[in-house]
Order: C-alpha cells, then sequence, then structure tokens
C-alpha cells in the first residue's frame, strides 16, 4: 500500500521535475517510468489518464511553490494574492500546470487544486461573514466566487498570456476587480474598513 | 434569432475556415463528446467528416492543431454567443453563454482547460476584440491602463474557465453559475455607467 503511495508521488516528482525544460503535453509515460524505475504499465495504473496525472502533479506544485500565506484581513487577501501571483510569475510553467488543473473536468477523488483552492475559499468565506454579518447568503456566495476567481492562477494566467500583464499588474487588476465586486454589495451591509482597503 | 444554419456560415468565415475544414472540425467536436475523450482516432474523424484521413493531415499537421481547432470552433460555433451592441450588455449575454456551457459540460472543460495551456494553447480572451471595440466606442476617455484592467476582468468572466471555476470551486447550479458570472460582469461594469458616452 505504502509502496503503491511512494511509487505514484515519484511519478509525481518525476513530472514536475521536468516542467520548465519540456511542456506538460510533451512528457512521456514511457521516461516517466523510466526516471522512476517501473514499467510505462505501472505509470498507467497510477494515472489512467494524462488528467489524473496533472490533478495530482498541481496539487503536487501547489503545496510545494504556491502554498497560499493565511489571511484574516482584506490587507492581509490582498498582499496573499500578490505574494501568490509573485511566485506564479516565478514558476509560470509549473503555475500554468495549476491553471490547466482548476479548469479540468474532475477526475478521481482528488480534491480541487490550482485556482483559488479550497483553503483559500474558506478563508474568503470567513473573512466575508466577520465582516460583512449583514449580506446574505446568496449575494456572500456570489461574492465570495467572484473573489476566488479573480484571485485564481486562470486569473493571472490570462492577464500574463493574453495582456502581457507583470505580476505587479496582475495583482492591481485583482484589487480593482476585488473592490468593483465588494461595493456591489447591498448598501448598509459593509462595514467602511472592508472597502476602504480595496484598490480603487 | 437567426437560423443554426446561417448562424455556421458565419462562423466559419470569422474562423477563415474552409468548409471541409469546418467539417472535419465538428465531426471531431462531436466524437470527443460521444466518447468522452480528446483521443479519438483519425479514422474515426475521417468517417464522420465524410472525408479521407490524408485530407484531415492536410488540414491539421499535427494532433495538437486539431484539437486547437476543434476547441476554438467549439467556444465559437456550439456556444454560441448572443450578438449585443453595448457592452453593458455583456452581463445578460453571459447568463445565455453560461447556460450553453452547463448543457455540455464535458466539452466545456475541455474549451476551459486548453485556453489555459499557454503559448500552445487556443486564444485564451476569445472576446477580446469586441469587448475592446464596445468600450472604446462607448467610453472613449479610458485610460490604457484602466481599459487593459477592465478587459481583463471583462474576459475572464466571458470564458469556459469562469464557468467551471464556478461549478468546480463552488459546486454551483447552472441557474447559479449564471447568476454570479452576471452579477461579477456587473461589478466590473457599474463604475463606468455613468461614464458612458451615449448614457
Amino acid at each position: 500500500m505504502s509502496d503503491a503511495a511512494d511509487t505514484a508521488s515519484a511519478i509525481v516528482a518525476a513530472a514536475a521535475a521536468q516542467l520548465g525544460r519540456i511542456g506538460f503535453d510533451e512528457i512521456t509515460y514511457k521516461d516517466l517510468g523510466s526516471a522512476v524505475g517501473v514499467s510505462e504499465r505501472t505509470v498507467y495504473r497510477h494515472f489512467p489518464t494524462r488528467a489524473h496525472l496533472l490533478v495530482r502533479v498541481a496539487l503536487d506544485l501547489e503545496s510545494r511553490l504556491f502554498a497560499p500565506a493565511a489571511f484574516t484581513s482584506w490587507e492581509g487577501l490582498y498582499d496573499a494574492v500578490a505574494a501568490r501571483f509573485a511566485a506564479f510569475a516565478q514558476h509560470p510553467a509549473e503555475a500554468v500546470i495549476l491553471a490547466r488543473s482548476a479548469s479540468l473536468s474532475p477526475v478521481g477523488a482528488e480534491s480541487p487544486a490550482g485556482g483559488a483552492g479550497s483553503f483559500f475559499s474558506a478563508a474568503v468565506g470567513a473573512l466575508l461573514e466577520e465582516s460583512a454579518p449583514g449580506l446574505n447568503g446568496r449575494d456572500r456566495r456570489r461574492t465570495a466566487s467572484a473573489l476566488c476567481y479573480f484571485a485564481s492562477a486562470q486569473f493571472w494566467a490570462r492577464c500574463r498570456a493574453a495582456f502581457g500583464m507583470s505580476a505587479e499588474d496582475a495583482a492591481a487588476s485583482f484589487r480593482t476587480a476585488a473592490g468593483q465586486v465588494l461595493a456591489a454589495a447591498p448598501e448598509g451591509t459593509w462595514p467602511q474598513q472592508a472597502l476602504a482597503g480595496a484598490g480603487q | 434569432m437567426i437560423g443554426q444554419a446561417l448562424e455556421a456560415e458565419v462562423i466559419v468565415e470569422r474562423l477563415g475556415l474552409s468548409r471541409t475544414s469546418a467539417e472535419i472540425l465538428a465531426a471531431y467536436v462531436e466524437l470527443i463528446e460521444e466518447l468522452g475523450t480528446d483521443d479519438v482516432s483519425l479514422k474515426l474523424i475521417a468517417r464522420r467528416a465524410g472525408v479521407g484521413e490524408r485530407t484531415i493531415f492536410r488540414h491539421y499537421g499535427t494532433r495538437s492543431e486539431l484539437l486547437l481547432g476543434a476547441v476554438t470552433w467549439a467556444d465559437q460555433a456550439v456556444f454560441v454567443r448572443p450578438s449585443y451592441d453595448s457592452i453593458f450588455d455583456l452581463p445578460l449575454a453571459l447568463r445565455q453563454t453560461m447556460s450553453a456551457y452547463s448543457q455540455r459540460p464535458e466539452l466545456a472543460f475541455l474549451v476551459a482547460e486548453t485556453m489555459m495551456r499557454g503559448p500552445d494553447g487556443a486564444d485564451p480572451v476569445p472576446s477580446r476584440a469586441h469587448l475592446e471595440q464596445l468600450l472604446a466606442a462607448e467610453i472613449p476617455d479610458m485610460g490604457a491602463r484602466e481599459r487593459q484592467q477592465t478587459l481583463a476582468a471583462l474576459c475572464h468572466l466571458d470564458s469556459a474557465g469562469a464557468w467551471a471555476a464556478l461549478q468546480r470551486e463552488f459546486g454551483m447550479s447552472p441557474a447559479d453559475i449564471a447568476d454570479a458570472a452576471a452579477w461579477a460582469a456587473e461589478a466590473v461594469l457599474n463604475p463606468l455607467r455613468s461614464r458612458a458616452a451615449n448614457g
């Protein structure tokens, strides 16, 4: 059991190590097998499709390179996103894997990786609950989802690929969008300090 | 609503495709959905499109070119976006686009993922030109930085990726996804309403 888990982890590590030198789509199961010392068939047994492999590599990268900082304030949220986007810019090939993984149809029982990530969305939800207790459930969910989506690896990747933005520019775009989203909440539900921190 | 056939003609023209190319892509997209994978044999695609395998090679040199073509085709032709003439109509259009993605989820995920592949992927912002044009016409006094930020946010919302994220991360129903995407676009557009040239 633990041997199988070790083999799977070793395959994931071997795939992650190849990123940057070659794209994910050029990584072959055969090469992964030889890197780890198992047959190509064994690699297939652990990762029946490339989507399975992609999701596991993204989880690995998320925890090693891109773990988001904890935050309990709005300023903390903006700082955490800026730091994350900066880390993406330092490891663009790896960050694209996160963006791809978060866009995939869910495979297996893996928890969602990349994108805003479940830890991140829980923290955003808690922040909203604390600073805007008057917000109804529906508005809170819409606000949280928009904030997380603009904080995601997909947003960074899109800003970079289509608009040639630096990590700072992408983080500034997040701040602007977040401010707009927060300002759209019904009047009277926001304490002033939440909006004061948002970039406009 | 104009007829489906005419819509297809318009899209073929916009994408600069020959009739044969369009038929190959349509066949490939159909098969991807039926088989639940993009790993479809050329033989099968050729048979469905009514062409020879060599014809496919002539039109698409590599497997990834074929996939990119199919994803672009799917995003433009399968997930038909309603046409609109004002940037402020985007939220309403987004509701329809998101509903279209919800009707064919596996294809929507494939489009979303292919748009995130970086330089080898499909155009990550297919609606950019249209949105840029509307912004320039309706809010001409917008600075370059603000324009870029607004475009990035709106293009990000108007994508299969937005649908995929709302689906996956928040497990939203199709109605809630359409609502959340439209609501976020409204939020981005709200500060611009009073500045619209014709407003």
